[in-house]
């Protein structure tokens, strides 16, 4: 699975004020639950730890912005700034829970799909 | 040591064996004498919502796929999804929505969702074909509480409402949250069902596997081995209750669950709902019916292969469908609200992930512990009184596997 965010031209990549963010989404901002925890179980805990340092500060101001766009129908910078939100949830499991990038001790890659009725 | 729970179930105390685990004859029982006479889950009646919708679900050691509809009327019905011209399956995605029929892709032999066959393409070119003997093959399929289940054997004359006995009477009418929406877990295990069985029947294991997880949750200074709190017994199902922590709270450095959970009054880290929403469920008789004051979880065992789990912030369920005797199916939903704002995504998202991780804990070791049984290095295990339904869903299996028809195996659990 080779997953990547892409942009269409002419398009910013993140919304005004998310530039110093803009490295990270190519990465970060894929759609799906499940393709947000394949991005986050396949790096390293290196690259998840400088995701998370750069996102969290930036975190709680993102979506106090995203409210004021549909959920399910976000323009696309405002779609990737949020699908790097809920990738922050991801990264959180190995900062803040495993202290790894995985779950220690489990196979990578897993047979484990989170399957979603919609894909946000 | 106490062994309240293990004696109120009318167990011994001894060791048991690891032979079911590996052995491929008693495999075969557990399909002749198990799965295909038991009731099946199949999934909530919201999962065909409306008239017309379907759903095709596996029931691998049976070698069959089962095509449930909902027809006019709104009548639920389960069929073999094999068409009666030659044998091919006649849907082939996993759901979906057809208002009048099914069509066979092999050559267009088509059926009402009531399964009449309606329509033979090229049918002059038959030799008199009765079409009124010639509709999809019916199963037994019957909702109980908004859950559909089904029975293999076509000679069945145990009804739904008789096989759930005091067990669907104890469980009835909970106000389920959210029931029409749910994320799935699925994964393929290299293991015996059994060991997936047992993976998610008892809590002695909580605070060690999963230590960083769920541990801080489900176990904590009053009582860091998180005991049981209650149990019940009913025929061959069955129902534990479990500790929860009530000073759990993320540490200082948990930035992200404190966002996430920020602005969240939920009952635990397990919680899919906003307490106000789950009140009518937690004040059911039957949702911590010991009512104990650190009670995180109820885990409700419906034989064989069906868990119903029910926390004070929502509901969700294990489906563990064998394949092999050393392969096995696992779906895990749970059912959570549809999320209408990005700070509510951010939740639920962690809140998947984490029970993601958890999952996979308990799915990395069904694997090691198939492997060290496999070994045949030991022939029994040693179980306490807080893994009572390990022994007694052993004990239920030696019972079914022994007796002639269904309704000898529930006296004999009875």
């Amino acid at each position: 699975m080779m997953n990547r965010a892409t942009v269409t031209a002419g398009e910013r990549t993140l919304p005004a004020g998310f530039e110093a963010l803009e490295e990270f989404a190519a990465y970060w901002a894929v759609a799906g639950q499940n393709e947000r925890r394949y991005q986050r179980c396949d790096t390293t805990m290196e690259e998840i730890q400088r995701f998370y340092d750069a996102m969290y500060p930036r975190a709680d101001e993102a979506m106090a912005y995203l409210e004021k766009f549909p959920l399910r129908d976000m323009p696309g910078p405002e779609a990737r700034l949020m699908r790097m939100v809920l990738s922050l949830a991801q990264a959180s499991m190995s900062v803040e829970i495993q202290g790894s990038a995985r779950v220690p001790n489990a196979p990578w890659p897993d047979t484990v799909k989170i399957l979603t009725t919609e894909t946000l | 040591m106490r062994s309240n729970f293990t004696d109120a179930a009318g167990l011994g105390k001894g060791p048991v064996s690891m032979e079911p685990y590996r052995s491929a004859a008693y495999f075969e029982l557990e399909r002749d004498k198990v799965f295909a006479r038991t009731w099946l889950i199949m999934g909530r009646a919201e999962d065909v919502a409306n008239v017309g919708d379907y759903i095709v679900k596996e029931v691998e050691i049976c070698g069959a796929s089962i095509l449930i509809t909902r027809g006019a009327g709104n009548k639920i019905r389960a069929f073999h999804n094999v068409c009666s011209h030659r044998g091919n399956q006649i849907v082939w995605e996993e759901k979906g929505s057809r208002t009048t029929m099914f069509r066979c892709k092999y050559h267009n032999w088509t059926y009402g969702n009531d399964g009449r066959l309606l329509a033979i393409s090229d049918e002059k070119m038959f030799f008199g074909v009765d079409k009124a003997k010639c509709g999809l093959e019916p199963i037994q399929c019957d909702v109980w509480d908004g859950w559909i289940f089904i029975n293999l054997n076509p000679d069945n004359k145990v009804s739904l409402n008789d096989y759930l006995g005091e067990m669907g009477i104890f469980l009835s009418d909970i106000p389920y949250p959210n029931p029409g929406r749910s994320i799935k877990i699925q994964a393929h295990l290299k293991c015996n069902w059994k060991f997936l069985i047992d993976a998610f029947s008892e809590s002695y294991h909580i605070p060690v596997l999963h230590s960083k997880t769920i541990g801080p949750s489900f176990s904590g200074p009053s009582d860091p081995a998180g005991h049981l709190q209650n149990a019940e017994f009913f025929g061959p199902h069955h129902s534990i209750s479990l500790f929860g922590n009530p000073d759990y709270a993320p540490t200082e450095s948990q930035l992200v669950e404190r966002l996430a959970y920020k602005g969240m009054a939920s009952e635990n880290v397990l919680a899919a709902n906003q307490s106000d929403e789950t009140e009518a469920l937690r004040a059911h008789k039957s949702v911590n019916p010991g009512k104990s004051e650190t009670w995180s979880m109820d885990i409700n065992e419906i034989f064989p292969n069906f868990h119903l789990d029910v926390a004070g912030g929502g509901f969700w369920t294990h489906e563990i469908w064998p394949i092999t005797p050393d392969y096995s199916r696992y779906e895990m939903r749970f059912f959570v609200p549809k999320p209408e704002s990005v700070r509510a995504a951010f939740h639920q998202e962690h809140y998947i992930a984490r029970l993601a991780d958890v999952v996979l804990e308990d799915l990395a070791n069904v694997e090691r512990t198939q492997k060290g049984v496999a070994s045949r290095a030991k022939n029994f295990m040693i179980l306490q009184d807080n893994e009572v339904l390990i022994r007694r869903m052993m004990d239920t299996l030696d019972k079914f596997t022994v007796s002639e028809t269904l309704e000898k195996a529930l006296e004999e659990c009875a």
